[in-house]
């Protein structure tokens, strides 16, 4: 197997709490020692509630944070930078508005030693073709496109430079449906033709089923449950996972449901000893309010973090 | 620019015990934007009946917050209702001057907008916002508010309510601030209760419990709630019918599991296919070619008709008129009637 990413007990705290100018009273451990790859052609989707940690691991990856500790190993482009793009989810603010399509597309080849000029024009023309936009609208701005069209651009751009991996940062989240499924197709048709990674981070557990190989379920900066798709989706075990399922609802009629089984996060903050989850738990006994419950695989497919699966062993 | 014609539209077969709130009928709101006038809200004919929660989904650009927006004549200044009536028993809310319209909102309609940060005044503690419309709508004033008001923070949930009242919005997350519009909304005591997208910015879990409290309140206080969004699963989990809306107009209304299990308008079938479900693993999506059209189009024919696979000749020379589909349900749509 050919691995794009390599991540060990990766960390990051923040200083929270902080009174006037003079000290911190303590720290938030915003990813608290996360453990994860992603092969060539792979697709992993991050997803857990707002607070989770999942924007943070996204920009540690991307080296727009450093970690407090921890290790994250990437391939290394021609110009000696890491070989990861971002795609975010805002394409109304994540494009300058002052530059030209073809300009945005082309700017991360400027850095690449060898491109010149019409190499760089042939690239940025190969790249529209790719992602499905006329070649005319290279000399648009942003704001004469559509949402949709933005997004595409804000694809043919991370494609430009050829990364092993791209963070795709709720990507769909402020589209339309209609537009929603022409970019998650194209992001498929993409992967499919380049044999680009993803790094997914989102909420919406409907989108990540498309394409996800592995799913990471993240709750206060750790994984509860990670493993394949498949077995998080159709057999979801811990009961953070399951709660995010039963409140994520299907647009269908004949399986209808409001569930509030789990009180929401704002009322209910992580636990600061034992199991993170516990307060918020329905399931929760003794040994989750003393113990921190260690992420251990508990069947062939997942990883996950709770003593209840513990003891079914 | 000649309106379309009106008469295309029937009158709702509405059963002998549906008790209709509000009717709007033929609405028309455009929008003024550089010199151009746009057809935002193009002939909107719809029922509210009471006690049911009805749904009106559609994609951005459709007219679905500017319907809600003409009800509450919260349309702001660059919109102008150009057509139409909004009858809440029986009253014709566009003819009423301010003043009458100003004790009719919140008093008979409250408004949850999609953004509870920009609704609530940061300098000003949650407990004084929720009083102070009590004020206007019940003459209540000083301890009598401040009780009444913690009453409403505890009706929609708000832990440590009594301690609570004197917080800062900044204080409160983003799920317990949209419970405050909340309770503002309901302080009047309103029939009716227009949600305009108030889940958009919250977590799934916060959603679910949002969406959950809001029936209770409906159950509790024989509430009407008109729910405007995008998302079919809100549809599907909360809404007694659905209206969907494209191109300023309803094109498909009907019961909820009626529209979502056997959608007639091909629009509603194409957004249903596009979307993904949880439960099951696809490769691909199937997807709507094109745009939506823009507001700002010549109006002939039905504006779904270049992006219909459906579409013959008169679909691009007239406008479809509304078929009847049985009880309740309606589309608009010359593929699926007798014509």
């Amino acid at each position: 197997m050919d691995r794009v990413l390599l991540v060990e007990d990766l960390t990051k705290h923040y200083a929270s709490g902080s009174r006037g100018l003079r000290r911190t009273r303590g720290k938030v451990k915003a990813v608290d020692g996360l453990n994860f790859s992603i092969e060539r052609g792979e697709t992993l989707a991050i997803v857990g509630e707002s607070g989770s940690g999942k924007t943070t691991t996204a920009k540690l990856v991307l080296g727009l944070e450093s970690p407090t500790g921890g290790r994250i190993t990437t391939g290394i482009d021609s110009a000696g930078g890491p070989t990861v793009q971002a795609v975010f989810q805002d394409p109304w603010s994540s494009l300058d508005p002052r530059m030209r399509v073809g300009a945005i597309i082309a700017e991360p080849l400027l850095f690449q030693d060898s491109s010149s000029r019409a190499m760089r024009r042939r690239r940025v023309e190969e790249l529209l073709d790719l992602v499905g936009l006329d070649l005319s609208s290279t000399e648009r701005f942003p704001h004469q496109l559509s949402g949709g069209q933005r997004q595409r651009v804000a694809i043919a751009r991370a494609l430009a430079s050829k990364p092993d991996l791209i963070v795709l940062d709720e990507p769909v989240s402020a589209l339309d449906v209609s537009i929603r499924a022409q970019i998650i197709n194209l992001l498929a048709d993409i992967q499919d033709a380049l044999r680009t990674s993803y790094l997914v981070i989102s909420h919406d557990l409907a989108t990540v089923r498309i394409g996800a190989d592995q799913v990471a379920v993240m709750y206060a900066g750790r994984f509860v449950e990670y493993g394949t798709a498949d077995a998080l989706f159709d057999d979801p075990q811990h009961p953070y996972t399951q709660a995010l399922f039963a409140a994520s609802l299907p647009a269908r009629p004949d399986r209808r449901r409001i569930d509030g089984a789990v009180s929401e996060p704002d009322a209910t903050p992580p636990a600061t000893s034992g199991c993170s989850f516990r307060l918020r738990c329905p399931l929760a006994s003794k040994i989750c309010e003393t113990t921190d419950p260690k992420l251990i695989q508990v069947d062939e497919a997942r990883l996950a973090a709770c003593h209840l699966l513990n003891s079914a062993q | 620019m000649t309106p379309p014609n009106d008469q295309n539209h029937a009158v709702e077969e509405d059963g002998p015990f549906q008790d209709v709130l509000l009717e709007i009928r033929g609405l028309r709101t455009y929008v003024a934007s550089s010199g151009q006038i746009g057809r935002a809200v193009d002939g909107v004919w719809l029922d509210a009946h009471r006690g049911e929660t009805l749904g009106i989904v559609g994609e951005s650009g459709s007219g679905k917050s500017l319907t809600a927006l003409s009800i509450m004549r919260l349309h702001g200044e660059n919109a102008e209702v150009v057509g139409g009536q909004i009858l809440y028993e029986g009253t014709d809310l566009l003819k009423l001057s301010d003043d009458q319209m100003r004790a009719f909102r919140g008093a008979r309609i409250g408004y949850i907008p999609q953004d509870p940060m920009s609704s609530l005044n940061p300098v000003i503690s949650v407990g004084k916002q929720i009083a102070e419309p009590l004020r206007w709508h019940l003459g209540l004033r000083g301890k009598e508010a401040r009780a009444r008001a913690i009453e409403l923070m505890e009706m929609v949930h708000i832990p440590e309510a009594g301690t609570r009242f004197d917080s800062f919005p900044h204080e409160f997350s983003g799920g317990m601030r949209q419970r405050v519009v909340g309770a503002i909304a309901l302080g009047g005591q309103p029939d009716l209760l227009i949600a305009d997208e108030p889940t958009t910015s919250l977590d799934v879990t916060i959603q679910s419990a949002y969406l959950k409290l809001l029936r209770e309140l409906q159950r509790k206080n024989n509430l009407t709630i008109i729910f405007i969004t995008h998302d079919f699963g809100i549809v599907a989990n909360l809404c007694d019918r659905v209206a969907v809306m494209y191109a300023g107009r309803v094109v498909e209304v009907g019961p909820t599991d009626t529209v979502l299990l056997s959608p007639a308008h091909p629009y509603t079938q194409a957004l249903l296919e596009a979307l993904p479900d949880v439960a099951e693993r696809t490769q691909r999506l199937k997807t709507i070619g094109g745009q939506p059209p823009s507001i700002f189009r010549d109006a002939v024919g039905c504006s779904f008709a270049p992006r219909c696979k459906f579409r013959m000749d008169i679909c691009e020379q007239e406008d479809p008129s509304d078929v009847a589909l049985g009880s309740n349900h309606r589309a608009s749509c010359f593929a699926i009637g007798p014509y």
